[in-house]
């Protein structure tokens, strides 16, 4: 397989481009909001920014929440979008609320009890459960109360090193978690106590982000080593396998992949600057996978993260190391 | 308590050049009197960005300690990739990230975004090699490490602060 793919089918349009005010900052991390029209966006320094659009369609800052005392690493929707958190260096993540019309938020609890770093923040289908880990090696599993208080049902050990990335999955009360220990493990609930069920090996360094496919059958994975994993859950065996691997040699490591509920494609971001799509190879090979699009230059240095549309067919947006946002929209030529 | 108390010094007279030198070359413009084109980054331009660094622990520069050599600088224009081993001074020296992340970060701040940089031990020459190689070139764990108020980023400082 090449890197080199002819993109004679597709083509990426930028939509729009946005910085927040000087001093810019490295972007870490985004997150759509269920309704598809508001971003919330997290950087080096400290704020969580909300962008919308404007009358005439054109996005741009609304609200900048200030509640920590460090880089704010990884925001996450609740699902019905009426939540936000953020996961902060500070060892802290925050809880926001959103008022039911308009874009104001009150900051309504912090989840204390991480010794260092909170590297991400995950809230489960059902948005009562929310995980998040940290550079201590654990998980914290949380459980959201009637009065917005967070009561802690779980704390978790098992991975060697810093846990980079906390996922749950789309509709089971399963939870995945990728580290710099090189491995990728899921967690359940096993008569009251969260307990580690499966650890995947694979990668040869760490893995920075987890995307499940609509169905939760699937899941991909991505990291310092450059490679994209494929994996499938082996219903008779009760495991999850690897399936296919997409690696460049001559890349830098990936930060981010996605896969599109709405239309199955995958997308990556990385320290290459570039954007990659990545589709079923056909449809009578479930387990083989293809890039369709590489966007070089998509960004004027390391692309941090890249997210689909929850709402809008083929739009996404990416942010990285030079302090802009963008949206695009994946087009059919 | 040193891990090192007795250093070995280098002094490499040929590539010695004062402050004010350093100075002016960095300061000139990138656009040639004579050629009027772009004067290119180079081995040299790097080499000079970071031999001035100091050794957390001694008065001495990462150059008289031998810690980063002109020839450990690797550079590729075309892909803006820059490549530098650096040698600790012992190979258990448990300041080994430290000067690792010194030079990062002067790299960083000198440089262009759109230069792609890793740092790493030169093969052989520290006994946690693989593992110092791997926090260096995480950059989410480098930027905490190197976050406003932090204790890292203050000796950081003083390391690459010019004497």
């Amino acid at each position: 397989m090449t890197d080199t793919t002819k993109n004679d089918k597709y083509n990426l349009k930028l939509i729009d481009s946005m910085q927040k005010e000087a001093p810019y900052d490295k972007v870490w991390n985004l997150a759509w909001h269920p309704n598809g029209e508001i971003l919330a966006t997290c950087a080096n320094d400290k704020y969580i920014q909300i962008w919308s659009k404007d009358t005439n369609g054109k996005w741009g800052l609304v609200q900048s929440l200030e509640g920590h005392e460090k880089t704010v690493r990884r925001v996450a929707w609740s699902p019905c979008g009426r939540f936000l958190a953020g996961a902060s260096f500070d060892a802290s993540t925050s809880i926001w609320e959103k008022s039911k019309d308009e874009l104001e938020f009150t900051h309504v609890s912090s989840l204390e009890g991480h010794t260092y770093e909170v590297k991400s923040v995950a809230w489960d289908s059902t948005g009562t459960l929310l995980a998040t880990c940290s550079r201590d090696k654990s998980i914290w599993i949380w459980q959201m109360e009637d009065d917005n208080d967070f009561e802690c049902l779980s704390i978790n050990s098992g991975h060697g090193q810093d846990i980079k990335c906390v996922l749950w999955h789309p509709n089971e009360e399963l939870l995945a978690s990728s580290s710099y220990d090189d491995t990728i493990k899921f967690w359940k609930d096993i008569d009251g106590d969260w307990e580690c069920i499966n650890t995947l090996t694979g990668h040869e360094s760490s893995i920075w982000d987890l995307a499940f496919n609509k169905d939760g059958d699937k899941l991909v994975s991505c990291g310092e080593d450059k490679l994209v994993l494929f994996w499938k859950f082996d219903k008779e065996n009760e495991k999850w396998i690897n399936i296919f691997k997409f690696k460049n040699e001559n890349s830098r490591p990936i930060y981010s992949i996605d896969w599109s509920s709405l239309t199955n494609t995958i997308v990556t971001g990385s320290a290459d600057d570039s954007i990659i799509f990545y589709e079923q190879e056909s449809d009578d090979t479930p387990d083989k996978y293809k890039i369709i699009l590489k966007k070089k230059n998509a960004h004027d240095s390391d692309v941090n993260c890249t997210k689909w549309n929850p709402k809008f067919k083929n739009i996404l947006a990416s942010c990285g190391d030079d302090g802009f946002i963008k949206i695009w929209e994946l087009q059919d030529k | 308590m040193s891990d090192n108390p007795n250093p070995v010094i280098y002094v490499d007279n040929e590539n010695c050049k004062s402050f004010e030198d350093n100075e002016n070359s960095f300061n000139s413009s990138r656009y040639s009197i004579e050629e009027d084109q772009i004067d290119e980054f180079d081995e040299q331009e790097i080499f000079d960005l970071v031999r001035s660094i100091t050794d957390p622990e001694h008065p001495l520069t990462l150059e008289q300690l031998n810690v980063v050599r002109i020839e450990n600088v690797n550079i590729n224009l075309e892909n803006s990739y820059i490549l530098l081993y650096f040698t600790p001074t012992v190979p258990h020296c448990s300041m080994a990230n430290l000067i690792g992340l010194s030079i990062k970060e002067k790299l960083a701040r000198s440089l262009p975004k759109r230069f792609k940089v890793d740092v790493i031990v030169t093969p052989g020459s520290h006994s946690s090699e693989s593992s110092v190689n791997k926090q260096l070139n995480d950059k989410e764990r480098v930027s905490a490490a190197l976050d406003t108020s932090s204790s890292i980023l203050t000796i950081v400082n003083e390391c690459i602060k010019q004497n």
